[in-house]
């Protein structure tokens, strides 16, 4: 089912005055894509998704699940989480610890007043399809974290929703899990086809099961694409360091043109540009700019050229198939990520950017892309 | 090593002087009960045993013992289950639904406890006397329920908010109605809590004399405190047997339960200690 959020604005009042956790939203979430809202601690993308669950009302705006309002402010409709049929897994599961896996599992189709052997029938189906049915006697108490996390998306897939909210599900569990289990949910979202919102703080988790993601700031969506989009065309630099790991490099410098030629300075250094189409500039408002480059976009050149600059090696983290560098340019820091391994702390290098795959921000609050 | 067994040593002696010191009048209160003249305040006489004070105190009519305990169990079990119904409800909407100024509603419960029992006795009496409930079961029962109400509504209010936000969004999720959360998830949830504090609220009514002494007239709604301290008008000379005896068997109720529900007690008032 397809959700489109209009406008959606949510204002708590707290003892430091009005906190605007969700400021003025638009989205629209296709037919069974899974769709991530990735943001900072404090950004509201736990409010957003406990607005499109029906948890909380928000302050103004509209809610839409496919062609039907189930939320206007405005137009005083509001949907009860009951009568949305969505499902939704905490980060800290939520099981109810007075009852048993199977009862735990069949909580929602009781409250529905679903007939004894239909209940039977779906919670052994959901039980076979994430194998936990070895467990429907136990207690949660008795689980492990896996366990838990499985039994939690058990109840909510037993009833069908049409849309799955996740809340940071996977943070509760050991790195190794987490992993196996990132890869499980994407099979399961693909298998099951339903619309899924997924809320996370770890971008390599965004960017591992998101179809699109959503970049969260202040309550507001900062950027919105899949994940090829936000890591190739970061549209500020806030976005640009929220994403990719090792992050990305921030060096701030100017660019001027002469004669349709562009010039890149930094500090006292002065670069030609090789071709001044490379950019596709699209306004230059002041000379001043900070130049974005992902580690692994930075070249380590035998022989200085007009092209290329000298930086120390500050130290050096192998980390197997690869190696990051730190370096230090002036009062710059630079992380290299080159699968060469030879070398070694005090050693210096030439290093050339991959101009075709700079990004170049505003030197502003935003800092907003230019390129 | 020595250290450890000082400690050990310590640790025993100390206990041993807080039991006894505890259990003393205890232990001399069963031995008057058991005794054939229990007259204590003479020290010469030699303990010589019998039964007879407890057969006395349940058997002879005229005492009334057995309808004190009938009325003190039922006027405590009444009104320690309703007061924790209702501070359930209350601590319920307290944390978790968005009422304005429920922390003022918290001291206001919590300044209407400190008055004193004395204080409202003889108001409580005119009330009572007007309505003509004088000796019957509500004209203790109301009254226990107002005092019982504030210590109840802050033990649940604590327990309450330990339990996780989260099972709440979760029932409204899964589709429970707001009733629904509370009697499939939340009481549930809560029970070894709502158990203790059932538990206090029934030793605090089950104990309390005051209100007992002023607001019943006989052994139709008498409770056993009460029948107790009254023992001794009734024959002129202080029966002490039948007064020790008495007084035993109605320490029994509280310790039985105590001893029953031990584990759950402790569970529910050590539960959130620990994150668990």
């Amino acid at each position: 089912m397809k959700l489109k959020l209009g406008n959606l604005t949510k204002k708590f009042l707290s003892i430091r005055g009005e906190v605007v956790a969700v400021n003025n939203i638009n989205l629209e979430i296709e037919d069974k894509e899974f769709f991530v809202l990735l943001g900072p601690s404090g950004c509201g993308k736990s409010t957003l998704l406990n607005l499109i669950a029906g948890l909380e009302k928000p302050t103004s705006g509209e809610i839409w699940f496919a062609e039907k309002l189930i939320v206007s402010m405005e137009k005083k409709i509001f949907f009860t989480p009951k009568e949305r049929n969505v499902a939704m897994v905490f980060q800290s599961y939520a099981l109810y610890p007075h009852l048993s896996v199977f009862e735990n599992i069949a909580f929602p189709l009781r409250i529905m007043k679903t007939k004894e052997n239909m209940v039977k029938e779906a919670v052994k189906k959901v039980t076979s399809t994430l194998e936990i049915f070895d467990l429907l006697s136990v207690k949660p108490a008795e689980l492990s974290g896996g366990e838990k996390q499985r039994v939690a998306i058990a109840r909510a897939i037993v009833r069908q929703p049409e849309i799955f909210l996740l809340d940071e599900p996977l943070s509760n569990l050991d790195a190794q899990l987490r992993l196996s289990t990132r890869a499980e949910l994407k099979n399961l979202q693909r298998h099951l086809g339903v619309t899924t919102v997924y809320v996370t703080h770890d971008q390599v988790e965004a960017m591992a099961l998101g179809d699109r993601i959503a970049v969260l700031k202040d309550g507001k969506v900062v950027q919105v694409g899949t994940p090829a989009e936000l890591y190739e065309r970061p549209a500020n630099t806030f976005v640009a360091a929220f994403i990719g790991s090792p992050p990305m490099n921030f060096i701030e410098g100017s660019l001027f043109e002469e004669k349709g030629i562009f010039y890149i300075i930094i500090d006292n250094l002065r670069i030609k540009m090789p071709d001044s189409k490379v950019w596709n500039l699209k306004r230059l408002k002041s000379k001043s700019c900070i130049f974005g480059i992902h580690p692994e976009d930075i070249y380590i050149r035998r022989e200085k050229t007009v092209q290329n600059f000298k930086t120390r090696i500050i130290s050096v983290e192998p980390l197997g198939r690869d190696m990051i560098l730190h370096t230090s340019f002036g009062e710059h820091k630079i992380l290299i990520l080159t699968k060469e391994t030879e070398f070694k702390e005090g050693d210096t290098v030439n290093i050339e950017f991959n101009w075709q795959k700079t990004h170049i921000f505003e030197k502003s609050e935003n800092g907003e892309r230019i390129n | 090593m020595k250290e450890e067994r000082k400690k050990i040593i310590l640790i025993l002696l100390i206990s041993i002087f807080m039991l006894s010191f505890c259990l003393l009048p205890v232990i001399y209160m069963v031995i008057i009960s058991l005794s054939k003249n229990p007259d204590f305040l003479s020290a010469e006489k030699t303990l010589r045993f019998t039964l007879k004070n407890y057969f006395d105190v349940l058997s002879v009519r005229s005492l009334h013992f057995t309808d004190y305990l009938k009325n003190s169990i039922a006027v405590s079990t009444i009104s320690a289950a309703l007061s924790v119904f209702i501070a359930a409800l209350a601590a319920y909407s307290i944390t978790r639904l968005n009422l304005p100024g429920k922390v003022i509603l918290l001291f206001f419960v919590l300044v209407v406890s400190m008055f004193p029992q004395i204080s409202l006795v003889g108001w409580l009496f005119k009330l009572m006397a007007e309505l003509g409930w004088i000796n019957t079961y509500p004209a203790l029962i109301l009254p226990y329920i107002g005092w019982i109400l504030p210590l109840s509504l802050w033990i649940l209010v604590s327990y309450f908010s330990q339990l996780p936000k989260e099972l709440d969004k979760q029932a409204l999720i899964d589709g429970c109605s707001r009733w629904q959360i509370l009697f499939k998830v939340l009481f549930p949830v809560a029970l070894p809590g709502l158990f203790s504090t059932f538990l206090l609220a029934f030793i605090f009514a089950f104990n309390e004399f005051m209100f007992a002494l002023m607001l019943t007239a006989d052994h139709k709604a008498r409770t056993i405190p009460v029948g107790i301290a009254l023992f001794q008008g009734l024959h002129g000379e202080i029966p002490w047997g039948n007064i020790m005896s008495a007084a035993t068997i109605a320490t029994l109720p509280v310790i039985i339960l105590t001893i029953v529900f031990q584990k759950r007690i402790v569970q529910g008032l050590t539960r959130g200690a620990v994150k668990g």
